[in-house]
């Protein structure tokens, strides 16, 4: 028991340190550019439609959820505002990680998995390069800038969704629906949802940019990989969701902000 | 040229190569034989510096290289260039890609055209045609993969081949095919070869020298004439498989 | 073989005699070992929940002295079962589609059939009992947890009193809230494996198609989870 928590603290510090790799190449601009744009495009393309299809349907349940609780209160006006503003704060970067992390992180781990086995990264270092920034780096970013296109386009949907149950369920009107949105969302919450996208888009980039790198054991060795990035990218995730709301929360509190 | 002084390497409890030392000679094609998990791939990772020593030192052309870091080892891997066990191409690019990729003008300082001709040269020597070069890998038969591998190598124009078990899975016909490659891309640039390998047979044909592992440690290295007399029963071993075809 | 004959083999395969030394040892790997890593997301969940509820509630109403119970029910009829559901898709889906596919590419799949065992009665009807039964466990234990979670960070974080947190609960909790979630977790579960084992059964060769097979498991899986919660909430909001 001991061995394995001490096995897993040696990991995820060797995890964290691979990251810092990574991050200093992104910062000092060592990233094969060409590699990096292919990447946002790559991974904005591949999660659009699910992304779209899942903010569409959150964005209806909470609608459906949010009415029953506020309809006894007579608070229906504002249904549509706190549809909204729970979305872009809480909702709608947690879905959008959530899903990045199946598809994206899965995907990358495995891709980055079977190259591993398959000596290709070897093959990069001995033809003169830099695996790091002809490959992983690029994936990294792609990631993370991606993530913020694609929350863009979830909440638009969200609301959709949450319109059409609007009129659906509850018997609001898309005039009434999105009266309050404005009222009720600050710019302190748009940056509150965007920094949690930023959190956990990078929780998700390194995850499985890592774990992918280190696969060994063939086909089976790339199938553990995306297990272990499956899982382990949801628990950080929602760890990571839950400190950032603490942190801020608390911030905004001592700065009388709430 | 290149030699090996007292090398071990341990991964974590074992032992792999313990205090392996020998001396290559220049555009000899040398072949390492040993059963499986011996440490042979070991031994060329080491090299390139894939793989750290535990102890001893390699040394290449009166230069140390076993200490060496990441940044500096780019010379040391054009000279001694190294083909892997898989083709291990790039499936997101197209063959040109791939067989340019050791050489590309911030590497290498090359022209566009330079490149190209060079790619083309060296598809030659591998036996195969121009018509390939957009094609992406996938598209590819196992046999030509592992032709562009070695062809993506010789563009860096190594004074080392270094084969990772060239012939191993391959039918009787293709391993002939590749033995062959690995004569004509050492002719071709007077390199010296040290290819990794379990199959005695081909060694006896191809090499200059053998040179056979067992428990991390030479327990042979001879010529194919002195080799097929040698008392060493692990070395009777091998060749018995051989001779009794 | 395309999606719909795949459905309706499970379904058949759903009704023959259960191999019940499978199911147990499923139900073991679903249920128990699942269980830590759950309970730990599912609390951090609900922490935010709160949090955020909270944060709502001062903007809407300038008061939080309900959030307890709104917090409260968010949590049994959402939160806890799709959160649950959603780490048993990654944890479970994608190892169910992994084992699945290895076997497929290592040929087991093709032993099986010589030996006249039909693979759907062996592999996957176990495991969609189990992971429907374990689905519903998880979700039902989530929601408590979760309440729990919720009850703390309520004193700490907002200064609440523990009776203010109890009342506001018991005012707007029922015991049919536990049971629908109940019915959500185990519908949840039941479509993971379903979905790991024709991602398992159909896919490409090599370390790729495991990769490939892992990967499309867990999304699909996901994004309907979500489709599901969504209908069965507007079936359910008419029994509230």
């Amino acid at each position: 028991m001991i061995s394995a928590v001490t096995g897993f603290l040696e990991k995820f510090g060797e995890g964290l340190l691979f990251t810092a790799r990574i991050l200093k190449l992104c910062l000092a601009g060592k990233v094969s550019y060409e590699g990096l744009f292919d990447q946002i495009w790559k991974v904005f393309k591949e999660s659009l439609p699910t992304t779209m299809v899942a903010g569409f349907f959150v964005g209806a349940i909470m609608t459906v959820q949010f009415s029953l609780q506020i309809a006894p209160f007579g608070a229906l006006g504002y249904l549509g505002g706190l549809a909204t503003s729970a979305t872009i704060r809480e909702v709608g970067p947690l879905l959008i990680a959530f899903l990045l992390s199946g598809k994206i992180g899965a995907f990358t781990a495995a891709e980055l998995g079977t190259m591993k086995v398959t000596e290709q990264i070897d093959a990069i270092r001995c033809l003169g390069s830099d695996p790091l920034t002809e490959v992983i780096a690029p994936r990294f970013m792609g990631i993370i800038v991606a993530s913020l296109f694609l929350l863009v386009f979830g909440l638009i949907l969200s609301v959709a969704g949450g319109l059409l149950m609007g009129a659906l369920f509850s018997g609001i009107n898309a005039q009434e629906y999105l009266r309050h949105i404005p009222t009720l969302i600050s710019s302190l919450s748009v940056f509150t949802g965007l920094i949690k996208c930023l959190c956990f888009s990078f929780v998700i980039a390194s995850v499985c940019t890592y774990l992918g790198h280190q696969t060994t054991g063939g086909a089976r060795g790339v199938g553990q990989s995306v297990i272990h990035t499956a899982v382990f990218s949801m628990v950080s995730i929602v760890v990571a969701d839950w400190l950032s709301s603490f942190i801020l929360d608390s911030l905004l509190r001592s700065a009388g902000l709430l | 040229m290149l030699e090996f002084k007292s090398v071990k390497k341990s991964f974590e409890t074992k032992t792999v190569l313990d205090g392996i030392s020998f001396k290559t000679e220049v555009g000899e094609i040398l072949f390492i034989l040993g059963t499986s998990g011996t440490g042979k791939s070991v031994l060329l990772k080491l090299i390139v510096g894939l793989l750290n020593v535990s102890a001893g030192e390699i040394w290449l052309d009166e230069e140390k290289i076993s200490d060496l870091k990441e940044e500096d080892l780019f010379p040391v891997r054009k000279k001694c260039g190294m083909v892997f066990q898989h083709p291990a191409l790039f499936d997101s690019e197209t063959v040109f890609g791939n067989l340019s990729y050791g050489i590309r003008p911030h590497l290498s300082g090359l022209s566009s055209g330079e490149i190209k001709k060079k790619v083309l040269e060296n598809l030659e020597v591998v036996g195969l045609t121009e018509d390939l070069l957009e094609k992406k890998p996938s598209q590819l038969s196992y046999g030509m993969q592992k032709r562009v591998s070695l062809a993506r190598t010789l563009c860096l124009q190594p004074e080392m081949l270094l084969f990772d078990e060239p012939t191993t899975g391959l039918d009787p016909v293709t391993t002939e095919a590749v033995n062959q490659l690995i004569l004509n891309a050492s002719r071709k640039y007077g390199s010296t070869s040290l290819v990794v390998s379990h199959d005695m047979k081909s060694a006896l044909k191809v090499a200059d020298r053998i040179l056979v592992l067992d428990q991390g440690k030479i327990i042979e290295l001879a010529t194919p004439k002195e080799i097929v007399s040698s008392r060493v029963p692990l070395v009777q071993d091998f060749l018995s498989e051989v001779l009794n075809d | 073989m395309n999606l719909p004959k795949h459905l309706a083999r499970v379904f058949l395969s759903l009704f023959q005699k259960l191999h019940l030394g499978e199911f147990f040892r499923q139900l073991e790997f679903i249920g128990w070992r699942s269980l830590p890593t759950v309970l730990f997301c599912v609390s951090f969940a609900a922490m935010v929940t709160i949090l955020e509820s909270a944060f709502h509630m001062k903007m809407l109403i300038q008061n939080d002295a309900l959030v307890p119970g709104f917090a409260a029910l968010l949590i049994l009829r959402e939160l806890g079962a799709v959160i649950a559901c959603l780490l048993l898709a990654s944890r479970v889906g994608a190892g169910y589609a992994a084992e699945i596919a290895s076997m497929r590419v290592t040929e087991q799949l093709d032993a099986l059939k010589l030996l006249g065992i039909d693979r759907y009665w062996y592999l996957v009807a176990p495991r969609t009992w189990a992971c429907a039964l374990g689905g519903a466990l998880l979700s039902v234990l989530a929601c408590l947890v979760c309440l729990y979670a919720a009850f703390i960070i309520s004193q700490v974080q907002l200064g609440q009193s523990s009776a203010s947190f109890l009342a506001g609960m018991h005012a707007f909790v029922h015991f049919q809230d536990i049971f629908l979630a109940a019915i959500k977790g185990f519908c949840f579960g039941a479509t993971i494996p379903v979905i790991a084992s024709y991602y398992g059964f159909f896919g490409a060769d090599g370390a790729e198609g495991v990769g490939q097979a892992t990967t499309k498991s867990v999304v699909a899986s996901s994004v309907t989870i979500i489709i599901i919660d969504f209908v069965l909430t507007w079936i359910f909001s008419h029994f509230y």
